[in-house]
């Protein structure tokens, strides 16, 4: 998943931009940083030169307004020009004595001009004396011959000082230019204002010095000139005099002409702000120069516009300044830049080497996996077996070997032009699914057996083993190792020829030695000399021995190839063992040689017996042929898991664990000096193997030289097919233990629970305790004769009807006694077989629910001889039906309903499987059982109940089997 | 009706030389023993057989088409067959049985019991 990602988002391209990219903008940021910190520094110097004259105007400011009020103050104090004032205040309220108000302003004149004289050295502009209430001028001391106007009350300072009786200070805008002016008022003794005191000095020539003084302190430096100008906003130059209106911008009191342009085309272009509340600095433009310009704001009082602002504008060429400072910037970001550079083709350089290490790793690892690769690749080049590639999703084929087309025929080129199915005949579409199937739930499939088609045509036998895998891109492919088994195909066919031809050839010879000795023997040729016959029955024995061997030697070619076939169906394991003792019973009194059943488990194997008793036969003979006389030979079987395990014991002189090891292989016979020839074909043992192995067993063998053998097979267990509900419980009262623990096994062998008691007393109590489905009763009890208690039974309304089987060595005699009272009863004669035990205890049981309901059967079948004889076995059961094609059959099963159906398959119109759906959709889910003599599928076989083979079971089982299962179902 | 005249038909003339024996001698019947199918046809109408012996694996006209053959036969219509042969397999005697034989029998046989396992086959043949 990582390298995923890493392929996908950092190849070396991306990877070096990514550092490319990292590198530029750390170095930017720091850059951009540390150029913000240099403009501001810069800055800082520049204004510094600025801040000066700020405070320099702001000094001023206050050193007039200082000025101003003592000035005003020390004129209003003096009591002659008060006494004067108040005087003349008096007469100008009593209706303006002009005569009189011109003799006081007489006498006023010389002791004002005292003080105006006094006072023009330091800057003095103006001294009044205003006469309340309207700011009545009567005198100025400067132009003492304009007076009696009221020019002053349209000037806030005057006014407000006479109004409110306060000293007034602060810098004026009046017709006269700027000034900074102080009002004090003249009251008389009653504390009333009479009067007042202006004087102001002008602020213009101030200002002038000012900026003349800055200039002068960067003479040196041309860059250092600071340009000063004065500017009232808003704009109130009108109520200025027509002169000083006109003279505004020009004058040299408000503006250094040097200074002028700037500045006109800043207040054009609106580049200055309006109002200003504190000193502030800017940067600005005019004809490609920079200029740096600090704003003061001062607060005026003007004619008629008490809220007037004044600014002080100061301004400086900072173009040379800022030039040298961008050279030096430029400078610093061309060295940055290299820097950066540096620092970026280190890192790249260092990258790349470090990569290029990798990379030599992986090189290395890559030339060691080109190697395997190489050598991977001359194995698959040079492999004689022929190798495929095809792609998943569709069979295209990818890649092939050399091999490949020596097989086929075509190019691996032509092979890629090709679609799947122009290699592989249509046929094996179904085949290859299965195989596909196989390669997708485990990864790999073969060895499969199929044909492919050569470019000229052939068709050629061959065996495929292939593995599914994914690339790198998850697509998935298959690789294919194939087998070219035609030659083995030639060689399997010449091998069946030649068997056949040789078997055919060899028993010809053999019928006529066989026969002629046979004929001679039997005393056709006339009487024999005894050595004569001695040995001619010495050859007559040996060509009967050579037909065993050739008939072994087919047997086991075709057990081999799996041509043999077996017919499992359930066999009862004590029978099947009964039957080997009795089969080989000739032969072990011939040797002298006592054969028992030690132990026997009643169950069932599913095998095919006649197979299976070949195999005990041939241990059997080997068992006796191998004991010394008067020994004995054991049959055992015993219950292991899901098996069953049959062993052969022999007490014959062992076999040594080298030969164990190669006992069962073909022609094995030990060669061991025994004296007695032992005739045999060396084969049995290898046929024994392969019949077990097919039938799904193990066989082998456990021995010690000199303590005998002992051979075993293991065989699968069948396991009852039958629904088994809740069993039927069966009392069994035997007094004999032996037979009644015999008895017990083969019951609860057939699903029943079987309880026993030896005494009728211990019955009873039985019976109390649990109710039992039937009894067996042996006639002859310890305590009371079984017939008694059989009466006994009857009379109990509890057990009138409870079947009983009588299990008795006297069953003529019992059924003597008991004959009137026969109902519910059934009779089988000691010894008991578990067959006949189960086929009347069935009968007996299912006699109880025929008295509710008839079971119906039909049978389907056109043998009019089996419908004969199994309506024979049935009839009394049940009602039986039998139709003999399957056009009535369906016609049947649409009126009808039935409880079970038995079907032939090979029927006149079709086969019997086809009437299946017709069944489950008439009739539901009912058994179905198959009696033919016909295969059936193992698909089919799953539909169905079950299956009897015609030639395997009589009729009089399958009848057994329909009672059970009728039986079954009444349950 | 007892089985008295039988037709042999077979290669090999050791087996042909023994058959003799075991059914004349032994078996008291009267044979009429043939080396091929050929000469089987030229004269069986003339010796009218009650039953047919017949080998399989014969040059020229094997066991089936001789049987064939034989029974295109107007007077040898109905006259039963009995194959004997090497071979064993289970599937082969059914086929035989399939076509009309009335039994099979396995070389190599006991030529003392030859003429009795043919007499009860025609037995069995006739009564059924």
């Amino acid at each position: 998943m990582i390298n995923k990602i890493k392929q996908r988002y950092f190849s070396d391209t991306n990877l070096y931009l990514l550092i490319t990219a990292a590198v530029l903008l750390i170095m930017l940021a720091s850059a951009w940083y540390a150029m913000q910190q240099r403009q501001q520094s810069f800055t800082a110097r520049l204004s510094h030169l600025h801040q000066l004259q700020l405070n320099q105007l702001a000094q001023l400011n206050y050193d007039a307004r200082q000025q101003v009020m003592l000035s005003a103050q020390l004129v209003a104090a003096d009591q002659q020009i008060k006494q004067l004032l108040l005087s003349a205040a008096a007469s100008y309220r009593i209706n303006d004595q002009e005569t009189e108000l011109g003799l006081l302003r007489a006498q006023a004149l010389p002791l004002l001009n005292h003080y105006w004289q006094t006072l023009l050295p330091y800057g003095a502009s103006q001294l009044h004396l205003h006469l309340a209430p309207d700011a009545y001028t009567f005198l100025r001391a400067h132009r003492p011959e304009r007076h009696s106007d009221r020019l002053a009350d349209v000037r806030p300072l005057v006014m407000q000082s006479l109004n409110s009786g306060e000293s007034t200070v602060g810098i004026e805008l009046g017709r006269h230019g700027l000034g900074q002016r102080a009002v004090v008022p003249v009251t008389d003794q009653q504390g009333k204002v009479q009067g007042a005191v202006e004087f102001g000095v002008d602020l213009q020539k101030a200002f002038l010095q000012v900026q003349a003084g800055l200039t002068d302190t960067g003479s040196d430096n041309s860059s250092a000139i600071i340009s000063m100008a004065l500017l009232v906003v808003p704009d109130i130059t009108d109520v200025l005099n027509p002169e000083l209106q006109q003279n505004w911008y020009q004058s040299e009191y408000w503006s250094t002409p040097a200074s002028f342009s700037p500045l006109r085309y800043w207040l054009d272009s609106n580049a200055l702000p309006q109002q200003l509340t504190e000193a502030r600095q800017l940067q600005l433009s005019y004809d490609d120069r920079d200029y740096l310009v600090s704003l003061l704001p001062i607060p005026v009082w003007g004619e008629n516009q008490p809220e007037a602002q004044l600014l002080s504008i100061s301004w400086q060429d900072v173009t040379a300044q800022i030039y040298t400072q961008q050279k030096a910037d430029n400078l610093i970001w061309l060295i940055w830049l290299a820097a950066t550079l540096l620092l970026l083709a280190l890192g790249l350089v260092l990258v790349s080497h470090l990569r290029r290490q990798a990379q030599h790793e992986v090189a290395d690892q890559q030339a060691l996996l080109r190697q395997s690769e190489q050598k991977l690749s001359a194995l698959y080049q040079l492999s004689p077996l022929p190798i495929l590639l095809n792609r998943f999703s569709d069979g295209a084929y990818i890649e092939a070997n050399p091999a490949m087309e020596q097989l086929v025929g075509y190019t691996p080129e032509e092979l890629k032009q090709l679609s799947y199915w122009d290699l592989t005949p249509e046929r094996y579409a179904e085949a290859e699914q299965q195989q596909l199937k196989a390669l997708t739930e485990t990864g790999r499939y073969g060895p499969y057996i199929k044909q492919y088609r050569h470019k000229n045509g052939e068709l050629i036998d061959i065996e495929l083993n292939g593995v599914l895998f994914s690339d790198a891109q998850d697509e998935k492919f298959i690789w294919t190792i194939i087998k070219d088994i035609s030659d083995i195909k030639r060689i399997e066919k010449l091998k069946d020829d030649f068997v056949s031809t040789v078997s055919h050839e060899l028993r010809t010879p053999l019928t006529s030695i066989g026969g002629s000795l046979g004929l001679v023997l039997g005393g056709i040729g006339g009487e024999l000399s005894p050595k004569a016959e001695k040995l001619l029955t010495i050859a007559h024995k040996n060509s009967q021995r050579l037909n065993i061997l050739i008939n072994d030697l087919l047997d086991i070619d075709k057990l081999t190839a799996g041509k043999l076939r077996f017919e499992a169906a359930p066999v009862f394991l004590p029978k099947l063992l009964q039957d080997a003792i009795e089969h080989n019973q000739p032969v072990a009194t011939q040797h002298a040689i006592t054969l028992n059943v030690v132990s026997c488990p009643p169950v069932h194997l599913l095998v095919d017996a006649a197979r299976i008793q070949q195999v005990l036969t041939n241990l059997l003979s080997n068992a006796i042929k191998f004991s010394p006389a008067n020994a004995e030979v054991s049959l055992a079987a015993e219950i292991t898991d899901e098996r069953v395990r049959i062993s052969v014991q022999d007490q014959g002189p062992g076999i040594s664990e080298v030969d164990q090891q190669r006992l069962f292989q073909r022609f094995s016979q030990l060669d061991q000096n025994t004296e007695q020839v032992k005739s045999g074909t060396g084969l049995g043992l290898a046929i024994s193997r392969e019949i077990v192995l097919q039938s799904g067993g193990e066989i082998g063998v456990s021995s010690c030289p000199g303590e005998g053998a002992t051979f075993w097979l293991e065989l699968p267990l069948y396991r009852a097919a039958l629904p088994v509900n809740s069993p039927d419980a069966i009392l069994v009262i035997e007094d004999d233990p032996d037979t009644a623990h015999l008895l017990c096994e083969f019951l609860r062998a057939e699903q029943y629970q079987a309880d026993w008691v030896a005494d009728s007393q211990a019955a009873w109590q039985k019976m109390a305790e649990r109710k039992y489905a039937a009894i067996t009763l042996d006639l002859k009890l310890q305590n009371e004769n079984g017939a008694d208690f059989f009466l006994r039974l009857r009379d109990n309304p509890a057990t009138e009807n409870l079947p009983v089987l009588v299990i008795s060595a006297h069953i003529e005699r019992g059924k003597l006694q008991l004959a009137a009272l026969a109902n519910a009863i059934d009779w089988i004669e000691k010894p008991v077989s578990p067959e006949i035990l189960s086929l009347k205890l069935g009968q007996l049981l299912s006699q109880l629910p025929r008295q509710e309901r008839n079971h119906r059967i039909l049978h389907v079948e056109d043998d009019s001889d089996i419908v004969a004889i199994m309506r024979l076995q049935l009839e009394n059961q049940c009602e039986y039906f039998a139709v003999a094609t399957l056009s009535q059959a369906r016609a049947t099963l649409g009126k009808e309903h039935f409880d079970l159906i038995l079907l032939d398959l090979g029927l006149p119109d079709g086969n019997g499987i086809s009437l299946l759906t017709s069944i489950s959709e008439t009739q539901g889910n009912i058994p179905v059982v198959i009696f033919s003599a016909q295969d059936v599928s193992v698909e089919n076989k799953l539909k169905v109940q079950a299956v009897f083979s015609k030639s395997r079971i009589n009729t009089e089982l399958l009848a057994k089997y329909l009672k059970r299962t009728l039986t079954e179902l009444s349950r | 009706m007892t089985l008295q005249r039988v037709m042999h038909v077979e290669d090999d003339e050791s087996i042909r030389a023994v058959a003799e024996i075991a059914l004349t001698d032994v078996a008291g019947f009267t044979l009429l023993s043939c080396d091929s199918g050929q000469s089987a046809l030229a004269q069986a109408e003339a010796f009218a057989p009650q039953l047919i012996l017949l080998d399989v694996m014969m040059p020229q006209m094997d066991g089936l088409q001789t049987m064939a053959a034989l029974l295109q036969l107007p007077s040898l219509k109905n006259t039963p067959v009995v194959f004997m042969t090497a071979k064993i397999q289970q599937s082969e005697k059914q086929r035989y049985l399939d076509v009309g034989a009335i039994g099979i029998i396995e070389k190599p046989f006991e030529p003392m019991e030859l003429g009795d396992t043919l007499s009860e086959l025609y037995q069995q043949h006739i009564t059924s």
